[in-house]
C-alpha cells in the first residue's frame, strides 16, 4: 500500500519494540558470557545494518556495490575525528554517515543515470576508488599502515547526565547493544520508509523511470534521496566498525564486502525489507558452523550460496510468504 | 493555453519533425494523424519535454515551456500517455493510480516517512480521487488487480487513468485505441468526450480513422514530418494534399 496511516504502523512498532527487548536480553543470557557469540551477533546486526542500504539501492532498480567503499570513509571519518580532531565517538558516528551521504549525493547524481550493469560496474569502481584514495593521502590515513589503536568510545553524556557510559576496554556487551541498536533503529526506519508514499516512489522508479517522470515525479532527485540514504547507513555502519576494531585500513572494507552486502539481500528477498537481516543471519550463522570443515570452509560456503540463490532465486523469505498464502489458500477452500 | 512554433526535431540526418505549429484552445479535441514514421509521436515527445526540440518553442498558458523536462512539464499541467502499453509491472491499479496524485502532495519528504497529520490528509485526499478516477474509468472491479496481469485492452486504459491521476489541463493521448476491437474503440470515444466534459483538454495521435472522425473537432495532418492540413473532420476529408499523402492506402482509411 501507497498510503498508511498512523494507527497502522502503531501495532507492528508496538511487536517489533518487544522483539527488540527480547533480543537485548536473550542474546547476551544465551551467549552464556561467551565472546566468540557475542562478537559474531555483533557483526551480524552492524553487517545488516550496512546491508538495508544495499537493499534501498536496489528498491529504485540499481544494483549498489560502492557500499564498502563509503563504509570506508565512514570508517575513516570517525578514526580521524577521534584520533586527530579529538571529538566524541558519539558526534564522529552520525558525522561518518552524513560525510558519506554528501559524498554520495556528489557522486550519486551524475553516475545514477546509468542502470543495470553500467551502474554495478561504476560502484565497483567507486569503492576500489576509496581504497586507493586511502592508500594516496598517508598523511592524513597512514596510508597502508592503517590508524590503528583508537580511543573507545567515550562516554555520551548531556547537561551533566550519563546516558551512555564510556566502553571499557575488553568488554564486548557495550558494542553488542551498540550494533543491536543501530540495527533495530535502520530496519525501523527502512520500514517506515517503504510503507510511505516514498516508498511507492522509489518502487515506481525501478518498475518505469519514464512512466514515473511523466506523471510530474523528478525522477532524479528521488534516485539520489534513495542512493543518499544508502550511504548514510554505510557511512555510520564503517564508523561503527572503526569503533569496534580500534582501527582502519585501506583494506578493511573492499569490493569483495560490497558483494557480499549484495549477496545478504539476495539472499533474503529483495522484496522485504527485513530481507538483508535474514540474509546476513543465515550466511553469517553457517559461515560459523562450518568452521569444523576448516580449510573447506569458505569452498562449502560457496557452494552453499549458489544453492541457496539458484534453489530460491527470490529470497529465503518469498519461501516463506509461498507456505503462508498456501496455508491460505487451503483454509479458504 | 498550448502555443507550439516551428517545432522541429531533427535526429542524425533524419528530420523527424519539421517547423510544425499550431494553437491549442481549451476544451476543443484536436487528433494528429499522419502515416506511420510521420512524426506523431515525436511532435507528442517534444511537448512533454521527453525530447528537446532542434528548433522551434512550446508555451503552454502564455509560458515558455520548451525543454524544461518531463517532470516539470507534468507539474504545469501536462501529461502524456505512451505508444506500448507503459505501465508499473507489480503494482494494482489503485496504487499505479495513487501515485500518479504524488505530485499534489503538500508533505515533505520526511513528513511523508514518519506520517505528518500533513501527509495524512495527503493520503486521504488521494485516496478520495483514486476513486472518482477509478469510478470515471470503470475500473473499480480491477482496483487490486497488479498491472502485470491485465488484458491488452485494460492497460491502454489503465495508462489513461494513471495520466488523469496526475490531474492535467492538457492530456496528450498517443494511440490511445490502438490494438482495441471496435466495441472497446466505441467506449473510448465515449471517455474522450468525458475526459474533455471533465475540464481536460484531450490531444489525440490515432490511425483509427473513424475514431478520429467522430470525435475530434479539428485535425492536423502531418507527413514526413511537416503539416499539411489543419481543419474540421470534414475539410480534412476533402482535402487533395491529405487525400494525395495517403494514396496507395485504401480510401475508406481516412474514411472517404
Ligand atoms: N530516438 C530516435 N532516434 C532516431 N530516430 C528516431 C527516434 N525516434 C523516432 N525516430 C524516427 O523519427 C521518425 C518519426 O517517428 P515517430 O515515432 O514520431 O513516428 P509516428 O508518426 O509516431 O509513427 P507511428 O504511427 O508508427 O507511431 C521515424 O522515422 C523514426 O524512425
Ligand atoms: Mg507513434
Amino acid at each position: 500500500m501507497a498510503g498508511g496511516s498512523s494507527h497502522s504502523i502503531a501495532k507492528p512498532i508496538a511487536l517489533g519494540v518487544l522483539i527488540a527487548l527480547g533480543y537485548f536480553i536473550a542474546v547476551p543470557l544465551l551467549s552464556g558470557g561467551s565472546g566468540y557469540v557475542l562478537n559474531v551477533v555483533t557483526t551480524m546486526a552492524a553487517v545488516s545494518f550496512i546491508s538495508f542500504g544495499v537493499w534501498l539501492t536496489f528498491a529504485i532498480g540499481r544494483i549498489n556495490l560502492a557500499q564498502a567503499g563509503f563504509a570506508l570513509i565512514g570508517a575513516y571519518v570517525t578514526a580521524i575525528s577521534v584520533a586527530h580532531l579529538g571529538l566524541s565517538f558519539w558526534v564522529a558516528l552520525p558525522l561518518s554517515g552524513l560525510v558519506a551521504a554528501i559524498i554520495g549525493g556528489l557522486i550519486g547524481w551524475p553516475v545514477l543515470r546509468l542502470k543495470g550493469v553500467y551502474f554495478a560496474m561504476i560502484t565497483l569502481c567507486i569503492t576500489e576508488a576509496c581504497r586507493l584514495t586511502a592508500l594516496s593521502f598517508p598523511g592524513i590515513t597512514r596510508g597502508a599502515q592503517g590508524m590503528v589503536d583508537l580511543p573507545l568510545p567515550g562516554d555520551l553524556s548531556l547537561f551533566g547526565l550519563v546516558i551512555i557510559p564510556a566502553f571499557e576496554k575488553g568488554a564486548r556487551l557495550p558494542f553488542f547493544y551498540l550494533a543491536g541498536t543501530l540495527m533495530m533503529l535502520g530496519l525501523l526506519f527502512m520500514w517506515l520508509l517503504d510503507t510511505s508514499r516514498v516508498g511507492a516512489v522509489f518502487r515506481s522508479l525501478r518498475q518505469n523511470e519514464d512512466l514515473a517522470s511523466s506523471l510530474g515525479i523528478n525522477v532524479a532527485k528521488y534516485r539520489v534521496v534513495a542512493f543518499m540514504v544508502a550511504c548514510f547507513y554505510a557511512g555510520v555502519g564503517g564508523g561503527f566498525f572503526a569503533a569496534l576494531q580500534q582501527n582502519v585500513y585501506p583494506t578493511s572494507f573492499q569490493v569483495i564486502d560490497s558483494v557480499y552486502f549484495m549477496v545478504y539481500c539476495f539472499v533474503g528477498g529483495l522484496e522485504f525489507v527485513i530481507g538483508p537481516l535474514i540474509g546476513a543471519l543465515v550466511m553469517m550463522t553457517s559461515f560459523e558452523l562450518l568452521h569444523e570443515f576448516q580449510r573447506y570452509q569458505t569452498v562449502i560456503y560457496s557452494g552453499l550460496m549458489i544453492l541457496c540463490i539458484l534453489l530460491m532465486p527470490n529470497g529465503i523469505l518469498s519461501v516463506v510468504r509461498r507456505r503462508s498464502s498456501k496455508a491460505k489458500g487451503a483454509n479458504n477452500a | 493555453m498550448l502555443e507550439v512554433s516551428g517545432l522541429t526535431k531533427v535526429f542524425g540526418g533524419l528530420t523527424a519533425v519539421n517547423n510544425i505549429s499550431f494553437n491549442l484552445s481549451k476544451g476543443d479535441i484536436l487528433s494528429i494523424i499522419g502515416p506511420n514514421g510521420a512524426g506523431k509521436s515525436t511532435c507528442f515527445k517534444l511537448i512533454a519535454s521527453f525530447l528537446t526540440p532542434t528548433a522551434g518553442t512550446v508555451r503552454f498558458n502564455g509560458t515558455d515551456i520548451t525543454g524544461i523536462g518531463p517532470s516539470n512539464v507534468a507539474l504545469r499541467g501536462i501529461v502524456r500517455t505512451f505508444q506500448e502499453n507503459t505501465f508499473f509491472q507489480d503494482m494494482s491499479v489503485r496504487d499505479a493510480i495513487l501515485l500518479g496524485h504524488q505530485k499534489d502532495c503538500k508533505a515533505s519528504l520526511a513528513g511523508m516517512i514518519f506520517r505528518t497529520p500533513r501527509s495524512r490528509q495527503d493520503n486521504r485526499e488521494a485516496s478520495d480521487y483514486a476513486d472518482r478516477v477509478l469510478e470515471m474509468m470503470d475500473m473499480q472491479h480491477l482496483a487490486d488487480t497488479v498491472a502485470g496481469a491485465l488484458p491488452h485492452g485494460m492497460l491502454r486504459r489503465l495508462g489513461i487513468a494513471v495520466a488523469l491521476a496526475a490531474k492535467p489541463q492538457l492530456l496528450l493521448l498517443d494511440e490511445p485505441f490502438a490494438g482495441l476491437n471496435s466495441d472497446e474503440t466505441k467506449k473510448g470515444v465515449d471517455l474522450i468526450r468525458k475526459i474533455r466534459d471533465a475540464g481536460i483538454t484531450p490531444i489525440l495521435v490515432e490511425h483509427d480513422m473513424t475514431a478520429v472522425m467522430s470525435v475530434s473537432e479539428r485535425i492536423l495532418v502531418v507527413n514526413f514530418g511537416s503539416k499539411i492540413a489543419e481543419g474540421t473532420p470534414a475539410e480534412i476529408q476533402r482535402n487533395e494534399k491529405v487525400i494525395e499523402a495517403y494514396l496507395g492506402a485504401e480510401d475508406e482509411e481516412i474514411g472517404l
